[in-house]
């Protein structure tokens, strides 16, 4: 049994600053998301991710660079330890086996740290995770690249469909008594009308419903522009002004 | 509802009230009773005039001099779940064609005891639940028959706002009066609630001492509240006494006069000179006997019941005291 | 008070997409109300306002001044307002599911338009279960919307006030008013924040001699109401109540709060400030 060393001893405050660091961010993140109303903007959150990940940084390494040291070191108490007032800090210095629920914590870090996934079922359940297992991610211009392309492929498969409907072909087939709307109005199946109408509005509707949702390049040149400007087979406009039935409302008079 | 008595005892501004004086002869009078505080109440009193009724009498040859109109908002602590609106009922009909931009000036000018006996009598046939006709009682008193109406407590001052700033050429703030710190014993057989009135509206003065006096004895009138309150708990129709729908308005009218007699016994025995009295002052009893119909009108029909409302048991409760307050707090400025 | 609002006019072919544009938006279900709404006008004494001053008699000379002031004061169209339910309607019970299901008794199909003026109607009126006698009634004042606000709002003095049950009009006539019409309002009602939204129309009761003159104690079957706009079009309210109007710090936020609500519906309705002269109370 020999003393510590000075250099030892730094060792072991290095490593209590930076797991002071560690515990404090993730106080800090947790305070934030049970505080604050409505919740942190998503950058707050991203930097204080960033944060903890580099205090785990430096938490491992260091452990790791003194692993040597820190995993022959054995705490006994000095005859000068106040044990009678400081009873529970010394219980937890004189542990020879983690904490139960430590020890679970530590069981599945290794787990996950040694299995590597499957990627393939990941990439079903989440292409992102998919993405880390393989520890390939996608560099910005890909991001850019996805981002440029898929409004305008979901606008396309947006086009195959027939928007005219309150349901889908899918739910007309499985019965579309079974969809549960959350709307106490009775939607109407129109279906069975277009089917009399048919013959006479096969012709436009092909060209009418395409051009429900369209796409097209802003005249600026950046990005893409949406019409989503409802449009009706029978647009039926008011005949009375909203002054007149304001007006009638008021006195009961048109005029 | 029991049956009240008030008594005002007029005072000159700035002097003293008489109430000092009342406490003291119901001591005197009453040398057997304990006269113990049982409590506090308060009042107000908002009293409106029709706004052309101010205008000095002109002398055109179409005027006729018109009774003065009025509308007199009333609170009392002691029914608190609603306030009272007694208004003059309209002397002329009102009449709007339609199409026609304004009131026609060739109205019929019905008379003001049909419209009044009208409402009255419109009561088993579905008069509304807070609204009854005063009896025309116009050779009694001077003024045009008036018309009571409660409202949800919430709704009194919100209406009072609504006709001093919608309602200018017809409806005219004219005085609030209050009893601030009134007093109630129970003397015997009767409730008495003493208080000094204090003008607070347009400016303050000493108004007088009022005295309200409450006879608590068995009454018909209060097993006629039994009846409609187990009858509207969901009860059969046995819930109606057999000798309660034998009764007829006059019983009623009878009990009143009898009450009435008890009560001015009363006010003789304490023995204070120069007040006025409000007991048998008209249109009191309506919401009795409107019950009485209604009690007859269940048998026979079985409906028409008007019902307690969510927040208040009973909105009638109170209507024939705060006739008798509104009749002797009829100031002129 | 004081009231702020804005208004859409919403055709009929809208309506339904409407709906579930802003039970999206307001992440509730859409609460379908009826509402009863009588209207009353004030009246006076036809002559006396014209009343020469002569000697006065009670009255001081300054007391005489503000008398004539108020003579001269404005008079007002008032509300009375009372919510019903589907069920009051006549032979509720029967079409009771139809009714529920679609409270539109005008199909939003213009072919079927002829149907709506009541062609099919019977013409004597079933009963329901409705109670006149229990029917509850708020007053609701409303002054002609303020002049010259520069802010892009429709904006009113307002009061609100339960009245008694039943046959409302002998107090109301007692108290200066005097019956003039009424009709129905049907339609929903969304809360988006502090934010009354109101998508509804004005339905018009059958005609029936002698009901004209004073609020009807029967309702007929919804099926025989007709709308106002005969397109069936739909009119959408959003209005914020301010409880200190003269507090400029409120009110500017309660617009904001509006045109916030006028940017996220944009895309949907275009809501803007009433005429101010379509909702003039004031009796002339």
């Amino acid at each position: 049994m020999a003393t510590l060393t000075n250099d030892q001893i730094k060792v072991l405050e290095q490593s209590r600053q930076r797991l002071a660091q560690l515990t404090r961010s993730l106080g800090s993140l947790i305070a934030s998301l049970n505080q604050s109303d409505p919740l942190p903007p998503w950058s707050s959150l991203q930097s204080q991710a960033s944060i903890i990940s580099n205090n785990l940084i430096s938490v491992s390494e260091q452990l790791s660079d003194h692993r040597d040291l820190l995993s022959t070191l054995v705490a006994y108490p000095g005859p000068e330890y106040p044990g009678r007032t400081q009873a529970n800090t010394l219980e937890q210095l004189l542990r020879t086996k983690l904490d139960p629920r430590v020890e679970d914590w530590v069981e599945r870090g290794r787990i996950a740290g040694t299995e590597k996934p499957p990627p393939d079922t990941f990439a079903i359940a989440n292409p992102s995770l998919a993405a880390t297992a393989a520890q390939k991610q996608l560099t910005e211009a890909d991001l850019a690249e996805l981002w440029e392309w898929a409004p305008i492929e979901a606008n396309e498969e947006a086009r195959r469909r027939n928007w005219g409907g309150n349901f889908t072909l899918e739910e007309r087939e499985a019965g579309i008594q079974n969809v549960v709307t959350g709307l106490r109005k009775q939607l109407e199946d129109d279906e069975e009308e277009d089917d009399e109408e048919e013959e006479e509005e096969e012709e436009d509707e092909g060209e009418e419903e395409m051009e429900i949702v369209g796409v097209h390049r802003k005249s600026g040149g950046n990005g893409v522009e949406f019409d989503i400007a409802p449009h009706h087979a029978h647009p039926v406009q008011p005949v009375v002004p909203l002054s007149d039935i304001l007006r009638y409302m008021t006195t009961g008079r048109m005029s | 509802m029991p049956v009240t008595g008030v008594y005002f005892i007029p005072a000159h501004p700035n002097a003293s009230t008489a109430l000092g004086n009342i406490t003291e002869r119901l001591r005197s009078s009453f040398p057997d009773e304990d006269l113990i505080q049982l409590g506090r109440w308060t009042l107000e009193q908002k009293l409106m005039r029709d706004t052309p009724g101010l205008l000095p009498t002109s002398s055109g040859p179409n005027q006729r001099p018109s009774k003065p109109r009025y509308m007199q908002f009333l609170s009392l602590s002691h029914y608190h779940n609603h306030g009272f609106i007694y208004t003059s009922e309209p002397t002329e009909k009102p009449f709007h064609p339609h199409n026609a931009a304004s009131p026609s000036p060739a109205a019929t000018p019905a008379t003001p005891g049909l419209q009044g006996a009208g409402a009255g009598a419109g009561v088993g046939a579905g008069a509304g639940a807070a609204t009854t006709g005063s009896v025309n009682d116009s050779t009694t008193s001077n003024i045009s028959p008036m018309l009571m109406t409660t409202v949800p407590h919430s709704s009194y001052s919100t209406l009072f706002q609504h006709f001093t700033y919608a309602c200018q050429p017809f409806w005219c703030h004219r005085l609030t009066v209050v009893v601030q710190n009134g007093v109630f014993y129970d003397i015997g057989d009767f409730r008495v609630r003493l208080g000094d009135v204090r003008q607070t509206y347009p400016t303050n003065r000493v108004r007088g001492a009022v005295v309200e006096i409450e006879w608590r004895g068995p009454s018909v009138i209060d097993s006629l509240d039994g009846a409609v309150t187990s009858d509207v708990n969901g009860e059969t129709d046995s819930g109606v006494d057999v000798s309660l729908s034998a009764l007829e308005e006059s019983d009623v009218d009878a009990e009143f006069a009898a009450t009435a007699l008890l009560i001015r016994e009363f006010w003789v025995r304490v023995g204070v000179e120069g007040a006025r009295e409000a007991i048998l002052v008209p249109g009191v009893g309506s919401e009795v006997k409107e019950r009485l119909v209604k009690i007859k009108g269940a048998k026979n029909t079985g409906g028409g019941l008007s019902g307690p409302t969510e927040d208040d048991p009973n909105p009638q409760a109170g209507t024939d005291v705060a006739r008798q307050y509104m009749e002797v707090l009829r100031f002129n400025r | 008070m004081h009231e702020l609002l804005l208004f859409a006019s919403v055709p009929t072919h809208q309506h339904a997409e409407l709906l579930q544009q802003l039970a999206g938006l307001t992440a509730m279900q859409p609460r379908h109300c009826f509402e009863r709404r009588l209207i009353f006008k004030a009246y006076r004494k036809p002559g006396v306002a014209n009343a020469r001053v002569g000697a006065s008699q009670d009255l001081q000379s300054g007391d005489l001044q503000r008398v004539n002031k108020m003579l001269n004061g404005g008079m007002f169209y008032t509300q009375v307002v009372g919510p019903v339910q589907s069920t009051d309607f006549a032979d509720a019970g029967v079409t009771d599911a139809a009714a529920n299901a679609n409270p539109n008794p005008v199909n939003p199909d213009p072919d079927t338009d002829t149907k709506m003026d009541g062609m099919d109607s019977e013409s004597s009126i079933p009963r329901s279960a409705y109670d006149f006698d229990q029917q509850s009634w708020q007053l609701e004042f409303r002054d002609i919307p303020e002049a010259g606000t520069r802010s892009a709002v429709t904006s009113r003095v307002m009061a609100t006030a339960a009245l008694p049950r039943g046959d409302i009009v002998p107090s109301m006539n007692a108290w200066g008013y005097s019956f003039v019409t009424e009709y129905l309002v049907e339609g929903d009602m969304f809360i988006h924040n502090d934010i009354v939204l109101n998508l509804h129309r004005v339905l018009h009761y059958p005609t029936t001699p002698g009901e004209e003159n004073q609020p009807r104690h029967q309702m007929p079957t919804l099926q025989q109401m007709a709308p106002l706009e005969k397109s069936g079009s739909y009119v959408l309210q959003a209005s914020m109540m301010v409880q200190d109007g003269s507090n400029q710090e409120t009110m500017k936020t309660a617009s904001q709060h509006l045109f916030g609500l006028r940017e996220q519906l944009k895309s949907a309705v275009r809501l803007e400030m009433a005429d101010r002269l379509s909702l003039d109370t004031r009796v002339k």
